[in-house]
């Protein structure tokens, strides 16, 4: 059934966009601009569509968790961002959740007697 | 046409769907994507291509308002839109079909059959058309104010607040604490405790009709007189001074609906619901004496109007012609004061025998 294809990527979609925000404050530690952060997201194994992480970021940054300044030096004027203390602050607090959750999930489907 | 041109193209597609602050921004950071994606990918076109529909694009920037009403305010939305329509729809509708069936111009010749289907029918279409009319402002009304409380983030939670602690005023819990705790749990209202929502909607409804017929229709309230090929009413108020007595009616009127809409909000005899009706029953009464007993409410000239409406085929009875408006009076206030006074009671018996909860189990 086509429904069925359909369902999983809006299911895997739902699953991706909540590690995402996670995703992102992790890389921000230094400033970084748009694309590098794509790339350097890439390199790791994680995938996010430019015109998801460009929107992304910039809410980001109304939220207060990220900063930005531009570079003009170089060849094309580039918006570096980069995490803010609120932000790391957050950040932490994420990945300790995150850490409990994967800890959680684990036991629930990683166990032997995990059926499939 | 080239790269440069593609660019500002794609770029135009995207901002000019966001708002106007973010624009020069927005447009600035898809410069620098393109061009660092066009490095990656080897054409502009490519890039584009990946990054897909502009309209697309811009959507995924607006993200946070892309919805006219939120969870937060959909059911309190949903409920409002539910009640609010289905009075004015009723309202509306009983109204205009009277309005349009006694019209003057379908009953001026021989009162036939033909002309009677011919009223009917002009009174069901006016009222059709017009409640049609009404449903659709009513939703749009009623959307764009919860649109509006959407956009302005109007906190409706002060007042779950209080839901949470109907019985807040014996339960001494405070209406200002906005941290749940299970002790704001009112307990399960006693099955007789439950206010029907069907009676607070019936009466709204009524009140609205009351309401309209008052404000546009006052000569409805009469004596409809038919005489060969003229239909006369006669008004039994004082159109004259009508834009005096009509306020204090209103009034009235407001006061108990106010009273309504608290019980259905409220869903359950408590003191709350009790001393509202006791105030509301208390605001009615004085309307109503003013009305009767101050104000000039009667037409003076009523047994005049009637006669000559009449034209001397038949003879009305005394009581009509020289109707004693002030025994009248008397009589309509004291069958309105008793229908108060019961409501008030039948209100205060049921809240303390069983809407203060503490025994509601030992009842049943």
């Amino acid at each position: 059934m086509g429904g069925d294809k359909e369902l999983l990527e809006s299911l895997q979609l739902e699953l991706r966009r909540g590690t995402l925000i996670l995703s992102v404050l992790s890389q921000m530690k230094e400033p970084k601009y748009g694309y590098a952060l794509v790339q350097s997201l890439l390199e790791k194994g994680i995938t996010i569509d430019p015109n998801t992480l460009y929107p992304l970021l910039r809410r980001l940054e109304s939220q207060g968790l990220l900063e930005s300044e531009w570079e003009t030096g170089g060849s094309k004027p580039r918006k570096y961002y980069k995490r803010t203390d609120y932000g790391a602050r957050i950040y932490s607090e994420l990945l300790d959740e995150w850490n409990r959750m994967t800890q959680a999930m684990e036991k629930l489907t990683g166990g032997e007697d995990n059926e499939r | 046409m080239n790269d440069k041109e593609l660019i500002e193209r794609y770029i135009y597609q995207v901002v000019r769907r966001l708002p106007k602050g973010q624009r020069e921004e927005v447009s600035l950071e898809l410069q620098e994507l393109i061009g660092d994606m066009a490095e990656e990918e080897g054409s502009v076109e490519a890039t584009l291509i990946k990054l897909g529909d502009p309209a697309e694009f811009a959507k995924k920037y607006m993200d946070d308002s892309r919805h006219l009403i939120g969870p937060a305010y959909y059911d309190t939305y949903l409920m409002v839109l539910k009640i609010a329509m289905l009075c004015a729809v009723i309202a509306v509708f009983v109204v205009s079909l009277a309005e349009g069936i006694i019209s003057r111009e379908l009953w001026t010749g021989d009162a036939d059959v033909g002309r009677v289907v011919l009223a009917l029918i002009s009174g069901f279409s006016v009222a059709f058309s017009n409640t049609i009319n009404t449903a659709i402002g009513v939703f749009g009304i009623v959307t764009l104010v919860f649109a509006i409380m959407e956009r302005q983030k109007v906190d409706l939670d002060s007042k779950k607040g209080k839901n949470w602690s109907v019985s807040d005023l014996k339960d001494n819990v405070s209406e200002k604490n906005a941290v749940w705790t299970p002790k704001n749990l009112s307990p399960v209202p006693h099955n007789r405790a439950i206010i029907k929502r069907s009676e607070s909607i019936v009466n709204i409804i009524f009140i609205v009709i009351f309401c309209v017929l008052l404000i546009f229709a006052p000569r409805f309230f009469g004596m409809i007189v038919v005489d060969g090929d003229l239909v006369q009413t006669v008004p039994i108020f004082n159109l004259e001074k009508w834009h005096v007595i009509l306020p204090f009616f209103l009034i009235s009127l407001l006061v108990a609906m106010a009273d309504d809409i608290l019980r259905l909000v409220v869903g359950r005899y408590n003191l709350r619901v009790m001393f509202s009706s006791i105030i509301s029953g208390g605001i009615q009464i004085v309307c109503d004496v003013f009305i009767l007993k101050v104000l000039p409410l009667w037409n003076p000239d009523f047994g005049i109007e009637l006669e000559n409406a009449i034209n001397n085929n038949y003879v009305p009875p005394d009581f009509l012609v020289n109707f004693d408006t002030v025994s009248v009076s008397d009589v309509i206030l004291a069958g309105l004061i008793i229908i108060v006074a019961l409501e008030i009671i039948g209100t205060v018996y049921k809240t303390l025998r069983y809407g203060l909860g503490k025994d509601a189990k030992s009842i049943t």
